[in-house]
């Protein structure tokens, strides 16, 4: 019952389309260059202005400091592929509602203008979470805040001045900004995810006569092996040098299928297939196809990830796999996926020959895997008994 | 059984190369004799009754119909028919559906020739846990 109810709120707190990485990821960058935005007009505005810090605020630095480093740190982890999901964006307004509290506690309440701080917050907070309700709710939750704290620290309000009226202004500005970026944000997500529907339509038809293409290569690739397979049968051993050139063939149109697999598994990964299920089968493929026992295994559960990184993550798999069978001359090939907070680590392994030394920096396949792993803020380690 | 005693096959794939390389490779083992072909699950269904295949060597995705729903509906119109799943996937929910429609086995694409087991069209295996209709 308690796992229904989580499961209740988590629902509500991740609206729609928040549980697609794609959309987090999108709305995140949104999000947090419009954070970086807001501390440049700030920046220049006290340029333009220096009169608005005087040196007794020195003591409030803690408090930008903190926002940014905030800010920074979730950055930090968009920069290097990290994953951020929607409860990073939740701990970063939540973290800015509380810092941003704090220091209007620290300057004494209703007079502080940090109160201005909490708008840019709140519209952020609009533009990750598309929900009207969550919005609105945390909007007043950062209003409770703001007035518990104008009611009570320093002088509280003085009600002759009419200081209530301008409370109340500030918290209907609040409730008016969240309610106008939620509507923005909500069109533009709705057209935002048309426009991928759309690109992702054309490349699903892109895929699809990728596959059609490259499953009719293999099928013929595979029926040319049969034959030769066939021919190698009736020749015996009667001639040595028409059995080995049947053999080399053969090996190569076995190479070839393997080749074509490639897109055609890869195109799994646009069906929205989790990688260690789209990396089972493709392993399993391996070893029908090359003889060589494949084993894959994964620790943890798959977390959502982007197409991106499935892609890129099958594609330093295959070139690993085809780069044993086409070099090393395994005996056996193990594919380890692992998800540990944060961190994926994929290592392909086998017991064949190894590699010549330098091998590892030469080649495209390398070069790719390189490529593929460095795109994801990650590396690329290649260990060799020989080389 | 034919006339030479060899078992009739009936081979059903949207792919003519995988279509006509199957009938060589089962003809040229001399144990089978290939009846009939067809290129999607529509085009089986309507002509089994005809050729009375004893063995069905059938592909899982085609057009029109695919061999799974295929598989359903030949089960009702021949129950004793055998038919054997193509598949390039050896994903759980493929072969489930498969055994689940009344397919009595299934052969693999692109395994090596030598591991091609065709014996196991008269004699199926499965993985463990699943139970063979023989």
């Amino acid at each position: 019952m308690l796992k229904a109810g989580v499961g209740a709120i988590q629902k509500w707190v991740t609206p729609g389309a928040l549980t697609d990485p794609d959309v987090v990821l999108y709305a995140a960058r949104v999000s947090i260059w419009g954070r970086w935005f807001i501390w440049l007009v700030c920046i220049f505005l006290l340029a333009y202005r220096p009169g608005f810090w005087y040196p007794e605020y020195i003591e409030f630095l803690p408090i930008p400091v903190l926002l940014g480093t905030l800010n920074g740190l979730v950055h930090h982890r968009l920069l290097t592929n990290r994953p951020v999901t929607w409860r990073w964006l939740l701990c970063l307004s939540a973290g800015e509602i509380a810092l941003i509290t704090a220091g209007i506690v620290m300057a004494g309440g209703f007079r502080s203008f940090i109160f201005l701080a909490y708008y840019p917050s709140l519209a952020f907070f609009a533009v990750v979470f598309s929900s009207h309700w969550l919005s609105l709710a945390w909007t007043t939750t950062a209003a409770v805040a703001y007035a518990t704290v104008c009611l009570r620290v320093g002088s509280g309000l003085d009600l002759d001045a009419g200081n209530e009226r301008v409370l109340l202004t500030r918290l209907a500005v609040m409730y008016t900004i969240v309610l106008g970026i939620s509507c923005l944000t909500r069109f533009e997500r709705i057209r935002w995810q048309t426009s991928v529907s759309r690109e992702r339509e054309l490349r699903r038809e892109r895929i699809e006569l990728s596959q059609t293409i490259h499953d009719t290569t293999a099928q013929t690739a595979y029926m040319i092996g049969l034959g030769i397979h066939r021919a190698r049968t009736l020749a015996g051993d009667s001639n040595k040098d028409l059995v080995a050139a049947l053999d080399a063939t053969s090996a190569l149109s076995r190479s070839a299928i393997w080749e074509v697999r490639g897109p055609i598994d890869a195109g799994h990964i646009l069906e929205g297939r989790e990688l260690g299920r789209i990396l089972w089968s493709h392993c399993a493929t391996f070893e029908r196809i090359t003889g060589v026992p494949a084993e894959m295994s994964q620790s943890g559960t798959e977390p959502p990830l982007t197409t991106e990184t499935r892609a890129r993550l099958f594609s330093i798999a295959h070139n690993a796999l085809t780069n044993a069978f086409l070099h090393a001359q395994p005996g056996r090939v193990e594919v380890r996926l692992s998800f540990e907070a944060g961190r994926i680590s994929l290592s392909v392994s086998d017991d064949g020959v190894g590699l010549p030394d330098g091998h590892a920096e030469l080649g495209r396949g390398f070069n790719g895997m390189r490529s593929d792993a460095e795109h994801m803020g990650g590396a690329l380690m290649v260990e060799s008994a020989r080389g | 059984m034919s006339a030479a005693g060899r078992i009739r096959v009936m081979v059903v794939d949207d792919h003519p190369v995988m279509r006509n390389g199957l009938r060589d490779v089962l003809e040229a083992s001399g144990r089978f004799e290939v009846v009939g072909q067809a290129g999607d699950g529509e085009e089986a269904v309507r002509t089994v009754e005809e050729l009375k295949p004893e063995v069905i060597v059938m592909d899982v995705i085609m057009p029109v119909k695919d061999g799974i729903d295929a598989c359903r509906e030949i089960m009702e119109l021949l129950p004793d028919t055998r038919v054997m799943m193509l598949t390039a996937s050896t994903e759980e929910d493929a072969v489930i559906e498969a055994v689940a429609a009344g397919a009595t086995g299934y052969l693999e694409k692109y395994s090596r020739p030598e591991e091609l087991d065709f014996a196991q069209v008269h004699g199926p295996r499965m993985p463990p846990g699943f139970a063979w209709r023989q």
